[in-house]
């Protein structure tokens, strides 16, 4: 916590740096202002080869910067870009990020008309036409680079949690929501710190890593690195970018999920009333694919899959777990299963992911 | 679980903005924030569903039609180059950090082109917008609708199609040919496809952009039926159901229908 608390002055203070270099910037510009309407032309001139993934990446940070400063050039807005680009489009990224209204890419990284190929919504949910949206983009338009945002204080995984956590009913329409956010919920509620945030920032990464690995277009390119794919958090308050990525030593581990989420199917029925028959189907195709290590799902079932954690893990105590009842049981098995990275701290102090700790 | 520190980080960063930004930002952001840093899903209490927006013009309650002649009216100012690019500042963005109250929700294309925010002249908060190659209407987007709808209700939902579209192109050339796309780019031809054979069966040339109209009227009928919510919100007249047409040369948005 100690160590938490320098970071955060860290941070804090170079922000507080930052605005001051903006405010002090403002000042300096001429005293007579431009027209409200003005439009700026667009900051780089548009090559006719894509732009390489880098450059893409570092473009949208520029741009950012300008935002949050208050200093946007608004470019491509005005008719002249219009008929350049009328007759085919050559955006230099795609963005996924969410349907939010304070969370418009062209505004939030200062880009113009044929810049971003943007693809928004809610909780960055991937089915198969969004999937198809973006290898559209990247094999029809040679787009190189790929950044998912996930916005701070979204309200459609704030929905999501409350029907995951809370058993709280919610129209059969909006399945695909809460079906897309359960892994990044199961993933991040036991971790320390705001349920909330932790679940964007693991849905984020998580939405990342997926695209990286959907096969065959988009995994190859990323494989021949023709393709760059990263994620981001905005920050609603001060308009700041900030990349993802995972803690240093961290290995995603598919049993622990496998575990989590029949975990999550066996308390579903037990509770309130969960009665979407798509979402039980959904479950229970989980539960089957973890039965392929563990015959049963109860808590007999569960006992074994932790004990092979344990077998992996030998640092942890499994026969700590031993408690009288299924539910303590199961939550403590949890606690051990998270896989805990190897130098938590290496070099990552200002990243807002959540470092996965676990909490006993 | 864990203790927060004394000086949280985003309180900090809160702060430091908010004095930049000055007093609106401070009233408006010095609210809620022990509220909603470190929940605990055991003490989990969710926040009202509908957060009032701190704008003055997003809190009076807007018609449908006037809500609409917003949008037609930044579209104008587009068109003829003069777009102010409203709502965009640092001010902006604090008004509008803890909450949303935007005029409309737009489902459009994932064109480059094709950005409602700054062909409407709109920025920070000002609208749901939804987008996906070919504007059509997948399952997450369904979702996506029904939870803007049922959470925030809009005055207004526009569906956008738009000239020139390049999903509805090769939905045509791939349904004309009788071929398969590559990888998921086929289930865009799926979603389209009612669309082209329809077309395909009534027209005979310029398919791609009448297909393109059609589709928005289309993709709008099929939230009209899909949607609950969308679906209970038109009938009380709280929402206006709109299908509309962007021109990329001429900047125009031309509304093809309403419900």
């Amino acid at each position: 916590m100690d160590r938490r608390l320098h970071i955060s002055r860290r941070a804090a203070l170079r922000l507080v740096g930052i605005t001051g270099l903006g405010a002090w910037a403002a000042a300096c510009r001429p005293m007579e202002p431009k027209p409200a309407n003005f439009a700026y032309p667009t900051p780089t001139l548009r090559p006719v080869r894509a732009v390489a993934p880098a450059d893409a990446i570092e473009r949208l940070l520029v741009g950012n910067g300008r935002y949050a400063l208050d200093l946007r050039l608004n470019p491509g807005r005005t008719e002249p870009r219009r008929t350049q680009i009328a007759a085919g489009q050559n955006p230099f990224v795609v963005i996924l990020t969410d349907s939010d209204s304070r969370v418009t890419p062209e505004v939030i990284f200062d880009q113009g008309l044929g810049d971003l190929f943007v693809i928004r919504v809610a909780g960055l949910v991937l089915d198969d036409e969004v999937l198809g949206s973006i290898e559209y983009a990247v094999e029809h338009l040679g787009v190189k680079a790929i950044m998912v945002l996930g916005p701070e204080r979204s309200g459609a995984v704030r929905t999501a949690l409350a029907a995951v956590l809370e058993h709280q009913p919610l129209m059969a329409e909006l399945d695909p929501l809460v079906e897309g956010l359960r892994p990044a919920i199961t993933a991040a509620m036991h971790r320390s710190g705001d349920v909330w945030e932790n679940t964007i920032n693991e849905n984020t990464l998580r939405v990342a890593e997926r695209l990286a690995a959907t096969g065959p277009l988009l995994h190859d390119f990323v494989a021949i690195g023709e393709l760059k794919i990263v994620a981001g958090r905005y920050d609603l308050d001060t308009g700041l970018i900030t990349m993802l990525k995972r803690p240093v030593g961290y290995v995603a581990d598919e049993t622990h999920e496998e575990t989590a989420d029949a975990h999550g199917s066996e308390h579903d029925p037990a509770e309130t009333g969960h009665d979407e028959p798509t979402a039980d189907a959904q479950d229970d195709g989980h539960s089957e694919t973890g039965a392929e290590a563990t015959p049963t799902t109860d808590a007999h079932g569960e006992a074994t899959q932790v004990d092979s954690h344990d077998a992996a893990t030998p640092t942890t105590d499994g026969h700590g777990a031993a408690t009288p009842t299924a539910e303590a049981h199961g939550e403590v098995g949890h606690a051990e299963a998270t896989p805990t990275p190897a130098a938590p701290d290496a070099g990552h102090g200002d990243l807002v992911t959540a470092t996965p700790e676990a909490t006993h | 679980m864990s203790q927060r520190p004394p000086l949280d980080r985003r309180q900090f960063l809160k702060a430091a903005v908010g004095a930049v930004a000055g007093a609106v930002g401070l009233s408006a952001c010095s609210g809620e924030l022990a509220a909603d840093g470190s929940i605990d899903p055991a003490q989990w209490k969710p926040l009202p569903t509908t957060q009032p927006s701190p704008t003055p013009r997003a809190v009076e309650a807007l018609t449908p039609d006037r809500a609409l002649e917003l949008l037609l009216e930044g579209n104008r100012r587009f068109q003829a180059s003069a777009g102010v690019n409203p709502d965009q500042s640092a001010a902006r963005r604090a008004a509008v950090a803890l909450g949303q109250a935007p005029l409309a929700i737009v489902l459009a294309c994932a064109d480059s082109r094709v950005a409602p925010e700054i062909f409407f002249d709109q920025g920070l908060g000002d609208l749901y917008t939804v987008r996906v190659a070919g504007n059509i209407l997948s399952d997450a987007v369904l979702a996506t609708i029904e939870y803007a709808a049922e959470r925030i209700a809009p005055p207004v939902l526009l569906v956008l199609g738009h000239k020139s579209c390049g999903a509805v192109k090769a939905a045509f050339t791939t349904i004309e040919l009788g071929a398969h796309a590559e990888g998921h780019v086929q289930s865009l031809v799926e979603g389209l496809r009612p669309v082209i054979d329809h077309i395909m069966a009534t027209e005979k040339d310029d398919i791609v952009d009448r297909a393109a109209r059609y589709n928005a009227e289309y993709q709008l009928e099929q939230i009209r039926r899909r949607s609950p919510a969308v679906n209970r919100l038109h009938r009380e007249g709280a929402i206006k159901l709109v299908a509309g047409y962007y021109d990329l040369d001429s900047g125009a948005v031309e509304i093809l229908g309403a419900l």
